[in-house]
């Protein structure tokens, strides 16, 4: 009888140990998930489709807020980035920026697991001069034997396997994306997963 | 009646002004060229069918000068999928200029606006096609944005002013080498294909 009590005292306790085990688990996993989701938050995922080649522009653009494909011809464009509106070359596997004051770079051919923080954009040779005509006009060098086709970063060519850094600006906000072009069917469409970034250092520091 | 007076001395100065600034030119054109979009392939990128040179032969085949240099060239933008652009030689040494006149035959009596060089803004490079944003309602042909860049129509008539710097080794070449206008006419346009052109070179124009 004894025995029995004390092993339906002892019951109980041991599973009230084990629920305040699972508990803190639970806690510290949830906690651990909670700070690994800011360090990195979660890849978003879109198709952008070249505008030259489907002569329509509704799938062709993105907004990094929202992650909305549309088309950047209204009045106030919502848009970020949009693809396959420039050819150079018979070659329109570019991306080009929305904004005349948000810049993109190729960061080269690379895996996300490459980057621990956010890139600094590299620091010209040359003072960079100031964006023509108010900063609302883009730019380019498309002549015979042009090295730098964007000279202000406004258009870069779209590489499989690569992942760019882009200053986003929109009115008056400023946020950074980061994206990797997953898969390219050249001149048709490109897959991009995609992600806010924090400020790169250089720039927190100006 | 004496702001009247102002006014009118002021208005019929401006007319006298612009009507210094154009000459007349009754002619009948020269050449006739159609120019290719320029494909690239393996093999060639086909830059002599997209391109056009006004000067002339005579003294251009004496002189030292690199034989590839031309004058307007169609279709090298692609943007929005629009390749109907022509484009006048302009970049580090060649400040060149063109003006869409609108619907004129050779036979009209063409006025030709002299068309002052620009010379290329402090640290900016000349040539570079400038992009408006499309709620500017500014165009890429606009001049004011770039210069250099008209949008062919069938039937419109075109003036360029051409000018190059002399390199030290042209110091003995002549001059009509360097700078000189043409007239140009596009008779037939097929859209991202061909453009086909009727040109004159014509004397400057006097301020």
């Amino acid at each position: 009888m004894r025995v029995v009590r004390s092993l339906g005292s002892a019951f109980p306790r041991r599973r009230i140990r084990t629920g305040k085990l699972t508990f803190t688990l639970a806690a510290l996993l949830t906690f651990f998930v909670v700070t690994d989701a800011q360090d990195s938050p979660a890849l978003n995922q879109v198709t952008l489709f070249s505008q030259i080649t489907h002569r329509d522009g509704s799938r062709a653009s993105v907004n990094f807020d929202s992650g909305e494909r549309g088309s950047p011809t209204a009045d106030t464009s919502p848009f970020d980035l949009i693809f396959g509106t420039l050819a150079i070359n018979d070659d329109s596997n570019w991306f080009e920026v929305i904004d005349a004051r948000s810049m993109i770079i190729d960061l080269g051919r690379k895996q996300w697991s490459d980057f621990k923080q956010t890139p600094s954009f590299p620091k010209s040779h040359k003072p960079r001069k100031p964006l023509p005509l108010n900063g609302r006009v883009k730019e380019i060098e498309a002549s015979a034997g042009s090295t730098e086709i964007s000279p202000y970063q406004q258009f870069v060519p779209v590489k499989p396997g690569h992942i760019y850094l882009m200053k986003v600006v929109r009115e008056r906000k400023k946020t950074y994306v980061m994206f990797r072009v997953e898969d390219l069917i050249s001149e048709d469409n490109c897959r991009l997963s995609w992600k806010k970034v924090a400020p790169p250092s250089a720039d927190v520091e100006q | 009646m004496k702001r009247r007076a102002i006014a009118v001395s002021v208005a019929l100065l401006c007319i006298g002004l612009v009507s210094a600034g154009s000459e007349t030119v009754g002619t009948k054109p020269e050449r006739r060229v159609t120019l290719l979009i320029q494909k690239q392939t393996p093999q060639s990128n086909q830059w002599e069918k997209a391109t056009v040179s006004f000067r002339p032969e005579e003294i251009y085949a004496g002189s030292r000068e690199p034989h590839n240099e031309w004058d307007l060239l169609y279709g090298e933008l692609n943007y929005n999928g629009d390749r109907d652009w022509l484009r006048v030689n302009c970049g580090k040494h060649s400040w060149s200029r063109i003006r869409d006149l609108g619907e004129l035959e050779w036979s009209d009596e063409i006025k030709v606006p002299v068309l002052p060089i620009l010379p290329c803004r402090t640290n900016q490079r000349c040539g570079r096609t400038h992009i408006p944003p499309p709620q500017s309602g500014k165009k890429i042909q606009d001049e004011d944005l770039n210069p250099h860049i008209a949008k062919p129509v069938v039937g419109h008539m075109y003036v360029v002013h051409r000018h190059r710097e002399k390199r030290d080794s042209d110091f003995q070449s002549p001059s009509a080498l360097f700078d000189y206008y043409a007239l140009v006419r596009v008779e037939e346009l097929k859209p991202n294909e061909s453009c086909t052109i009727t040109w004159k070179r014509i004397s400057a124009p006097k301020n």
